[in-house]
């Protein structure tokens, strides 16, 4: 495969990493993570389109166009994609850490949490790169 | 009058853990959810209205306000709607996954509920209240996919909204979250009556709200309760004045209210000068 083969295989395969997020599609994703290792994508931009996969959703839910289901969905597709680019992290050595990411989600009622902030909000899924 | 209540005294019936701390309302304990996996869905059993014990005392507290208060107080009976009382047993987080994961689980699940509620409901009703306010704040922004929320609790929001009537009382819709689907919850519960925290999904205004809703049901809100919590009166007030003015006048009517509640911790002089607002601009 030429140069600009393989950039345009480089590229289907970062966009279909984003769509695997978006539309929360395991499967989806781990197929084309294994097939972006192969290809020899560097591990920054499977990160990269993992994350820009769920910065897409993130702006759907800001405009209401998505739910908080949907989104959750979508963080446990990426979390996914994060944990098995950490267990490579060893091997390919291409990436360096960069700061964690914080996705909170507040476990209260709407009526609590308008009367006491978040006095007794809770955090979870600390994802670590 | 609306009753004394927190959301956790349909939950508790089936068994939940409830957290009652001293200076704020009763909450479920999230780090020990009743269903803890998706099979125990299925495994909530019904709740006799008899073997439930904060039910029955709300159902009393009605039944003892309307008999000893004069006519002129108006009691109204409230319902968490059955998502969530789910979501007081299983927790937001993971509730919102199963309702796209589990969806038959789910639903199975509300359907015991529903059960369990239809007799609460109905004794509030035979207890003297005039109407009971179901609380679906899962059918916004807040909470499901409109699809989703006709999908799971519309069909149940239903049932429930159907006994009410049976009874010859009002149905009543609560709910707070952003961006409610008035329309949805119109189409299956039918309310008498909508009290709101925030503007629907579909209106950007207050004038288009009544314009658009206003002839369809009775309005009831939207003082912001943390502007009941930080305000000033003379604040609430001028926020008061501007909410008659848009919703007020013409369709089903208008009662202006806090937009949810009054909060436990906000100052009375707040309440008072709502009150104010209703007999100087009202």
């Amino acid at each position: 495969m030429n140069e600009r083969g393989k950039m345009r295989e480089t590229d289907t395969l970062l966009e279909k990493l984003q769509l695997a997020v978006s539309q929360h599609r395991s499967e989806m994703l781990q197929e084309t993570m294994d097939e972006a290792f192969d290809a020899g994508i560097k591990l920054a931009d499977v990160r990269r389109a993992l994350t820009l996969g769920l910065e897409q959703v993130r702006l759907k839910l800001m405009s209401n166009e998505t739910s908080i289901p949907n989104f959750l969905l979508c963080i446990d597709t990426m979390t996914q994609g994060l944990k098995s680019l950490s267990a490579l992290k060893g091997d390919k050595n291409d990436v360096e850490d960069g700061p964690s990411i914080v996705i909170g989600v507040v476990e209260e009622t709407l009526m609590i949490l308008a009367r006491t902030s978040s006095r007794r909000s809770t955090w979870h899924m600390v994802i670590r790169w | 009058m609306a009753p004394f209540v927190d959301l956790s005294v349909e939950a508790s019936a089936f068994g939940q853990k409830i957290i009652y701390p001293e200076d704020s309302t009763p909450y479920p304990d999230y780090t020990a959810p009743l269903i803890k996996e998706v099979t125990d869905y299925r495994k909530l059993k019904r709740v006799e209205l008899k073997d439930a014990e904060r039910m029955k005392n709300m159902v009393k507290m009605i039944y003892l306000i309307v008999n000893n208060e004069g006519p002129e107080t108006v009691m109204g009976g409230f319902c968490l709607g059955p998502l969530g009382v789910l979501n007081m047993m299983r927790g937001a987080e993971r509730l919102f996954r199963d309702c796209i994961n589990h969806p038959l689980e789910v639903m199975a699940a509300l359907e015991t509920i529903t059960e369990t509620l239809t007799e609460y409901v109905e004794a509030q009703c035979d207890a003297g209240a005039v109407g009971v306010a179901l609380d679906t704040l899962f059918a916004s922004w807040n909470g499901l996919s409109r699809a989703l929320w006709e999908q799971l609790e519309g069909p149940f929001a239903r049932e429930l909204a159907n006994a009410i009537r049976r009874r010859g009382k009002a149905v009543f819709v609560h709910n707070c979250g952003h961006g409610s689907y008035f329309d949805s919850q119109i189409r299956f519960m039918e309310p008498a009556l909508i009290s709101f925290a925030h503007l629907p999904d579909d209106c950007s205004d207050r004038k288009e709200l009544k314009k658009r809703y206003g002839d369809q049901v009775m309005l009831l809100g939207y003082i912001g309760t943390p502007l009941l919590t930080y305000g000033t009166p003379y604040q609430v007030m001028g926020e008061c004045k501007k909410h008659i003015e848009d919703l007020a006048s013409g369709g089903m009517g208008y009662i202006l209210a806090p937009g949810c509640e009054f909060p436990p911790n906000a100052p009375l002089e707040n309440a008072i000068a709502i009150l104010r607002a209703a007999e100087l601009y009202g």
